[in-house]
């Protein structure tokens, strides 16, 4: 130890103050990090999009009474409606669903035995599909048709059907392998066709098919003449704008799915985080406090040490480096304690999060770094900023 | 530095009445590099204030000191801790050791500073003064005579135009004083520096090229 650090530092400096710090610090910087990272890790789950501009899609549909069973069109929505719709602010872009107005069977067949039972298709334009993959097209005369399925149903199958009768779990990939026979028939036709499941989706909750083919099979299969689309999908900046909810309300328009609570899930997720980091914000900026004023207070008592070093030519430099010393060391035991404790509380909650979530990825630990990084400059500049300040007035 | 001139400097607790006699507050006085000067007073005429006023830690003076050609007053702090590195030394009559340092430490502290000094030349200097037995023990337990020679070898390690003492040898038996003298005569010489003595009866024995009362 130099001479002058020992002169500075070893008689003065109070292991209680600076045991104090250490607590509050590690406190406070932890909380931060830990706000920082949970929120890094869980907001893309919230938010399934991850382009520059977050959209989010609201499925509509109108809602069914009693009377409805008299008048079949009353659930529909017509043109001026979907025009009305498409002019709110609030709407990017409206998709209609396209029913199938033909019948379709579906059935698998593995080794040997298999299962058949009717169904319907529906389709959106495919700028509203999530799933979509280089499989999602469809040519008129093809034999394949890629089908899109909800993973809920997958969810409700694995985790709900499956457990309770000891069956095994299937994976999207397993499903991906199954071929249905489809056979579909309607004015006169009836043709088989391969159905190939090619993708899960979260958003559109159908037996979803590409537009071309119910567009095509419509044409060929139906009777009846097309009609105004039941469902809507809405594409949105901020599904939880008030406004959205307040006009269907008006309306009696229902949201099918949670996309109102999924962004009321994201914008609590904010606040929540926010709070937890403004917190630990604040117990941080009380630690520097302690710091700077425990600082200040070795600085009060040496005084006449630190008077006398400047009288035989030290400078305010030589004698503020080893209090930096001493800010930058304890700032960074700070600092490394608090990102280890942090990945230490992630990679107890992370397997958590992967086991109820199973498509669950977890962002890096970048941000949490990065974050205790930013801390450790920004708290050693504060604290060194006071320092030299305080000693320029001996 | 080659000159430290005093143009009519009375400070300002002499401001009502300076002193009678005094051949230095308010009058033109200049001290050259490469002399020695006494300047004896009786207590409380002002000898620890001119050693402060020439040393940047105090002001509080009417008139100019001038630094070659500069005002003193006009000294930044940082252009003071220069001056304190590399041009002016003293030793304060209070001697401003740290207690809690041994002897050797506290010269270390500031030789670290300028690195003019070898360690050699320190523990030399200690035998000189015959306080080599006491090299490292805390100045807090040595006598106060032996912490002024302890300070004078502390105000030795820096490059030196002036050196301003204060009552060097007030607790300094007539052996030790000789030997202070001894050295503080062989380093003036080989490094042409002036030497500022301030004294209410005892000094050390220097050819004094002027004796000045204060």
């Amino acid at each position: 130890m130099s001479i002058i650090r020992r002169l500075l530092l070893r008689e003065h400096v109070s292991w209680t103050q600076l045991t104090g710090f250490f607590i509050a610090g590690l406190v406070g910087a932890g909380i931060v990090l830990f706000g920082v990272q949970a929120w890094a890790d869980l907001h893309p789950f919230f938010s399934p999009d991850d382009g520059f501009i977050k959209k989010d899609y609201i499925v509509i549909t109108k809602r069914v009474g009693a009377l409805d069973l008299l008048n079949r069109r009353g659930n529909l929505f017509t043109a001026a409606e979907r025009d009305e719709l498409a002019r709110q602010p609030f709407a990017d872009r409206v998709g209609a669903f396209t029913p199938s107005r033909f019948q379709v069977s579906a059935g698998i067949q593995v080794q040997g035995a298999g299962f058949t039972t009717d169904m319907f298709f529906e389709s959106v334009p495919d700028e509203f599909v999530d799933a979509r993959d280089e499989r999602w097209t469809y040519n008129p005369g093809d034999s394949e048709i890629p089908i899109i399925l909800p993973r809920n149903y997958l969810n409700l199958y694995n985790f709900g059907f499956a457990r309770s009768r000891d069956l095994p779990t299937i994976s999207e990939g397993v499903v991906s392998m199954l071929r249905l026979s489809v056979r579909v028939t309607g004015n006169g036709h009836a043709d088989a066709f391969a159905g190939r499941v090619t993708g899960f989706s979260n958003r559109l909750n159908t037996i979803l098919v590409p537009e071309p083919f119910m567009a095509w099979a419509n044409a060929r299969y139906a009777t009846a003449p097309p009609a105004d689309p039941a469902r809507l999908i809405i594409e949105t900046g901020n599904p939880a704008n008030k406004e959205i909810a307040k006009y269907f309300q008006q309306r009696g328009y229902d949201a099918e799915n949670d996309k109102l609570n999924d962004g009321s899930v994201v914008w609590f997720l904010n606040i929540l985080t926010t709070a937890v980091i403004a917190i630990g914000l604040l117990i941080c900026l009380l630690a520097l406090y302690l710091l700077t004023i425990s600082i200040y207070l070795i600085i009060q008592k040496n005084s006449d040490k630190l008077r006398d070093l400047l009288l035989i030519g030290y400078r305010v430099r030589e004698i503020a480096a080893p209090y930096q010393m001493l800010v930058v060391v304890v700032n960074a035991i700070v600092a490394v304690l608090a990102i280890t404790a942090v990945l230490v509380a992630r990679a107890h909650y992370i397997p958590f999060l992967t086991k109820i979530w199973p498509e669950f990825v977890p962002a890096t630990p970048a941000p949490a770094i990065a974050c205790s990084l930013a801390l450790f400059v920004l708290t050693c500049f504060l604290n060194i900023l006071a320092l030299r300040l305080r000693l320029r007035k001996i | 530095m080659e000159q430290i001139t005093l143009q009519q400097v009375v400070p300002d607790i002499f401001a009502r009445q300076p002193p009678a006699g005094s051949e230095i507050w308010g009058n033109q006085i200049a001290f050259n590099k490469g002399q020695t000067y006494l300047l004896q007073a009786a207590s409380g005429k002002g000898k620890t204030s001119l050693c402060s006023y020439l040393h940047g830690s105090r002001d509080d003076y009417a008139g100019q000191i001038l630094f070659d050609h500069r005002d003193a007053k006009r000294n930044s702090p940082r252009e003071w801790g220069e001056l304190r590195r590399t041009s002016i030394g003293i030793l304060l009559q209070g001697l401003r050791l740290f207690p809690e340092l041994s002897a050797i430490d506290n010269i270390r502290l500031k030789n670290r500073l300028t690195r003019h000094r070898s360690e050699e030349w320190i523990r030399e200097t200690l035998e000189s003064l015959d306080i080599a037995d006491k090299t490292n023990a805390p100045v807090a337990k040595i006598s106060f005579g032996q912490q002024q020679r302890v300070a004078l070898a502390r105000a030795l390690c820096q490059p030196l135009d002036f050196l301003l003492l204060d009552e060097p040898v007030s607790h300094l038996d007539d052996d030790n004083n000789r030997r202070v003298a001894d050295l503080l005569a062989r380093e003036a010489t080989r490094h042409g520096f002036a030497i500022i003595v301030t004294s209410i009866g005892k000094h050390p024995p220097l050819s004094y090229n002027q004796t000045l009362r204060l």
